[in-house]
């Protein structure tokens, strides 16, 4: 990780990590969309970590209290948990969120809550405070961003009916308050944390699973996203069994299709294979809307010039017309088991993901 | 959410060079060997153009458990394969019997079942079993899912699940941009030729 680093004077092992952790982001933006809470993050630290003496649970963590501080919440056994990361909103609020010893001290002590357990020793002033608020400090994250963690730990600190002042969590520790007539003890806490955090998923994958948003309970959730799972490992089998039934001279067809530049309007800078597969398919689309060719399929007319106006990424939402097209080239081919499963998929799917392919 | 474009192009490129590299056997091939070859290039392609997650090492060691495949897998990964495959510092699995862990899951549960509801059926047990036995599914579907707990199990299946559609998308453009090559192509040759091909097929 080359690149960025953040000044080392204040920071621990935690936050230069963080300032990789940035770079990192920086160098691959579109990751973030993948997993913004950076899950993917943990396998890099984790392999830093291996290196303390992770005692990696409930214990107090007293060995390396000036690394870890108080990772003393997750008694589930989780060590990915440990290691995940809460980054910070680095580019919003850069002047609040420095990683000098004094701001951190003074946002600490404007909150009337000082956990008895904290260890930061790079935090200083820690000490003996409300037991009613529990800290747990995971990591320092250098400036990073994300979009979405720190938005909801906010949610979860402020909206937390407490009596103290709700001022949401400063630089790099979570706070998670107690509510009002809940129990105060480091598992109880810890537990609501990890439930927390496992509703986000969920959330996550409400999004994701198409016709979860009425769904609320979690075994439901489950059971949508076992059988999406499901249907998407049956499509592929699918596909794979119509692409070995197409194309039994694949050789010939991959050199010839994807080894010539077919469009000179092409960009020069999208040598990658799916701008040129796309120009590519335009292209014989193009051709074959020309030639009428007397295909016995008549389903894959409709499919082709729908995955065409797809492909080509319009703006204007032509995307409700891949529904019924899509349910009618594979009822064509026998297999009208799956028309209503890809109508679901692929009507919502494009609906949301072209949306969000705009961006790209 | 969607697939980022990066995963996107350099899963194309792997599935590429896989079916380039594995383009001469398919000849040889009938019809059940070529789509399960196919299957695990878009497999492999998948898991090497995600790169290391849990799924993808759990990917990858299901897919090398079968000498043949092993091979294959140690051509495409190069030396990925070796990184990909050393066991992940978080997963190491004691090896249990699993009679042994049902006997002792069953007995905890009826434990825990005595304690908090003995007098009669709690919706709460209800719903924390249908939770597990759907939590065991997941487990079971989604690749080397089997160690991991609740959270990061989530998390590795929003993963997968992503992969898996931009799989699917990325193999139904393939099949259509076959097709429509092929339509092509039989548009120019001549009558005959054209028949000749029909014939054969």
């Amino acid at each position: 990780m080359q690149g960025l680093r953040a000044p080392p004077v204040d920071l621990s092992v935690l936050e230069r990590q963080g300032a990789c952790l940035l770079n990192w982001q920086q160098q691959g933006r579109e990751q973030s969309n993948y997993n913004p809470r950076g899950g993917g993050y943990c396998r890099q630290m984790q392999t830093s970590f291996q290196a303390l003496p992770s005692g990696c649970g409930g214990e107090k963590n007293a060995n390396h209290g000036d690394v870890h501080g108080s990772i003393d919440c997750f008694s589930n056994g989780w060590p990915d948990l440990a290691n995940i990361r809460y980054p910070v909103h680095g580019a919003a609020n850069v002047e609040e969120t420095s990683i000098t010893n004094v701001s951190s001290n003074s946002s600490r002590k404007r909150k009337a809550d000082k956990s008895p357990r904290s260890k930061q020793k790079e935090n200083g002033g820690g000490g003996k405070g409300n037991s009613s608020c529990k800290r747990i400090k995971e990591e320092t994250g250098g400036g990073a961003t994300s979009e979405t963690g720190q938005p909801n730990k906010k949610e979860a600190a402020s909206g937390d009916a407490s009596k103290k002042n709700d001022k949401p969590p400063k630089t790099d520790c979570i706070h998670v308050r107690a509510r009002r007539g809940q129990a105060t003890d480091s598992h109880s806490l810890a537990e609501r944390v990890r439930r927390e955090r496992i509703s986000q998923r969920m959330k996550y994958l409400q999004d994701l699973v198409p016709g979860c948003s009425k769904i609320t309970g979690k075994a439901g959730m489950l059971d949508e996203i076992i059988n999406y799972v499901q249907s998407l490992q049956r499509q592929v089998e699918f596909l794979s069994m119509k692409l070995a039934t197409a194309s039994p001279l694949m050789d010939i067809n991959i050199d010839n299709i994807f080894g010539r530049e077919i469009n000179p309007s092409c960009k020069s800078g999208s040598t990658a294979m799916i701008g040129m597969s796309s120009e590519l398919l335009d292209q014989s689309y193009l051709r074959f809307d020309s030639l009428q060719h007397p295909h016995p399929c008549s389903g894959l007319d409709t499919f082709m010039d729908s995955s065409d106006l797809v492909l080509r990424q319009n703006v204007n939402p032509p995307v409700a017309v891949p529904d019924a097209s899509f349910g009618s080239s594979f009822d064509v081919n026998g297999c009208s088991v799956w028309s209503t499963n890809l109508q679901s998929l692929y009507g919502v799917d494009f609906q949301q993901g072209r949306g969000a392919a705009l961006p790209f | 959410m969607q697939a980022t474009k990066s995963f996107e192009r350099a899963f194309l490129r792997q599935l590429l060079r896989v079916f380039r590299l594995s383009a001469v056997s398919y000849k040889s091939m009938s019809l059940q060997e070529r789509k399960s070859a196919i299957k695990l290039s878009a497999d492999v392609a998948m898991a090497s153009a995600r790169g290391s997650r849990k799924w993808t090492r759990g990917l990858i060691a299901k897919l090398s458990e079968e000498d043949e495949h092993r091979s294959f897998l140690r051509l495409i990964l190069g030396t990925e394969y070796e990184r990909l495959t050393k066991p992940c510092h978080g997963s190491w699995k004691i090896p249990r019997s699993k009679k042994i862990v049902r006997r002792s899951l069953r007995v905890c549960s009826r434990r825990k079942n005595n304690l908090r509801a003995p007098h009669g059926f709690k919706s709460s047990v209800l719903a924390r079993t249908l939770v597990e036995k759907r939590t065991h599914a997941l487990k079971r579907l989604v690749p080397g899912g089997e160690s991991l707990d609740g959270y990061s199990l989530l998390d590795e299946a929003l993963d997968y699940v992503i992969s898996l559609r931009a799989q699917a998308d990325l193999m139904q453009k393939l099949l259509t941009t076959f097709e429509a090559s092929k339509l092509s192509a039989l548009s120019k040759c001549t009558l005959p030729e054209r028949k000749a091909s029909f014939v054969g097929k």
